[in-house]
């Protein structure tokens, strides 16, 4: 499969790069007047015109909907089937629901982190991952 | 709204056809304008909700019917583009800018999934383009809020095909069970096929008329358009395509609701029945409590006991709703919209209720839009 380099470059702005498989930290914003929190960040923030403040999640993270695509989407480069999920970060005066894709199993409700995942031959993106449990002293 | 009133109505059966979308839209027109006893010289603009045509196509659609020399003005605001239609020709005609406007909406959607919905190349690419996935959240969402089961899911779509049975404008006309939808195809959990709609082809219309121009004409017992609310995405709204959305969410639908109802002048309990936008099943419960028609947490118990089904105190989608009809995304807000007049009316055929009053309809489009209309006898 031909790799798509807008992907690469998108990935970059989403979270920071880092090896498929590694944790990522998500490039998102936070207004400081009225603390909505966007994904992707955004310069201005949309409800109040205030300038936002980067905001980098870094979770953990709540699967707070778990559902996947098990037919092939049009223009998707990912190959059906797949999990699709939404991570909820609590950011105490407010929070926010990012989707994205789901990387291994997981279970609606689980602990998740953000990390970097090849979805298709090429391509770099955020994606959800179960938190590994600590391993023992 | 005082002095809006609906002329006719005209519809185009929804569903596949081998023919485009300047015929479906001519037919749909032709039948509003004799239904109005309007001829097309009399209009003073037309407007035509579409998504996916070329450019000009209410120019297009209006050649074959006349060439009037009007302003043909083309909107679109993804589902609700007919909505967005109806609340531009209602503005224009209480300010005195018109007393007879057509409002047309057309589609000839593709098979499969929607696409262009306003999806990021990065979304598209990485699988997360595709608005199933959206449904399915709201979907989960609603689950985890509520006591709405998969089951309720499936009953949603089995009132509404039992609905359509009687509607020879629908594209799906016959009855499933319950184990039929959840048996049929998973598309993204916990939506099934037969719990999604079906974009596909059709078209719809009105003709909107100012009260002083129905008493010029002499016209009496005319259904009017009462009250409309448009609104689109605030701070804190759903919207598809999102790619976050806030733990608090707030609701489109609530607010055009209650700007449709105001103008109106009636309360949702006045409503004797609804058509709502039921792209999947999870949606049409949504819009019960967004609706005002029972409290968050009330979706499963409404559904449950028979009030939204033909019959029942408060019936939704007796048209079939899109998951019945198909949808055609440019005209499904003008589908309702004659289902809704042509029940106050007294024309609805077999599928026809117990005198109603007052008609409520709602569409939401990508983007995010929710319109709202109100008719009243």
């Amino acid at each position: 499969m031909t790799p798509v380099p807008g992907a690469k470059i998108r990935a970059a702005d989403l979270c920071r790069p880092a090896e498929p498989g590694e944790r990522t930290e998500l490039r998102a914003s936070q207004c400081p007047d009225c603390f909505r929190a966007c994904f992707p960040a955004r310069i201005l923030c949309p409800a109040c015109g205030a300038e936002s403040a980067d905001l980098e999640l870094v979770g953990p993270a709540r699967l707070r909907v778990l559902t996947g695509v098990l037919a092939q989407p049009p223009g998707s480069l990912v190959a059906a089937p797949y999990n699709v999920g939404v991570a909820e970060f609590d950011l105490g005066r407010s929070g926010i629901c990012i989707i994205g894709l789901v990387d291994g199993p997981a279970d609606r409700g689980d602990i998740v982190v953000p990390v970097v995942i090849a979805p298709y031959d090429g391509g770099l993106i955020f994606g959800f991952r179960r938190e590994a449990a600590e391993p023992p002293a | 709204m005082r002095d809006v009133l609906i002329a006719g109505v005209g519809i185009h059966p929804f569903g596949r056809f081998d023919y485009g979308y300047r015929e479906l839209g001519e037919f749909a027109a032709r039948q509003c304008l004799a239904d109005a006893g309007v001829a097309p010289e009399d209009l003073d603009m037309v407007f035509v909700a579409n998504v996916g045509g070329e450019m000009a196509k209410g120019h297009n659609i209006m050649d074959l019917v006349a060439r009037i020399g009007k302003p043909i003005i083309n909107i679109e605001a993804a589902c609700a583009s007919s909505g967005s239609a109806l609340f531009t020709a209602a503005r224009l005609i209480e300010c005195g800018g018109a007393d007879i406007v057509l409002c047309l909406g057309v589609e000839k959607a593709p098979k499969g999934f929607v696409t262009a919905s306003g999806f990021e190349q990065w979304q598209i690419e990485n699988g997360l383009g595709v608005n199933p996935i959206y449904f399915a959240i709201q979907a989960q969402e609603l689950m985890q809020a509520t006591d709405v089961t998969v089951e309720d899911l499936a009953d949603v779509s089995v009132k509404n095909h039992a609905h359509a049975v009687e509607n020879p404008n629908a594209m799906f006309r016959k009855p499933i069970t319950r184990e039929d939808v959840l048996a049929s195809r998973a598309v993204c959990p916990p939506l099934t096929l037969l719990m999604l709609c079906a974009p596909n082809e059709g078209a719809a219309a009105a003709v909107l008329i100012s009260r002083r121009e129905a008493a010029r004409r002499g016209l009496t017992g005319l259904v009017s358009l009462a009250g409309i609310g448009l609104v689109s995405r605030g701070p804190d709204d759903w919207f598809v395509p999102a790619t976050s959305y806030p733990i608090g969410m707030t609701s489109l639908t609530s607010r055009a609701t209650r700007l449709a109802l105001d103008e109106a002048g009636v309360e949702i309990g006045d409503v004797d029945l609804v058509e709502c936008q039921d792209t999947d099943a999870a949606s049409e419960l949504i819009a019960y409590s967004d609706l005002g028609l029972c409290e968050p947490g009330g979706e499963a118990d409404l559904l449950r006991s028979g009030a939204t089904t033909a019959g029942g105190r408060i019936p939704v989608n007796v048209s079939g709703g899109l998951l019945s009809k198909g949808e055609p995304l440019g005209a499904s807000g003008l589908g309702q919209f004659h289902e809704l007049v042509q029940q106050l009316r007294g024309r609805a055929g077999a599928r026809q209720l117990d005198d109603p009053r007052v008609g409520l309809g709602h569409v939401m489009g990508a983007g995010h839009n929710s319109c709202v209309m109100v008719v009243q006898r």
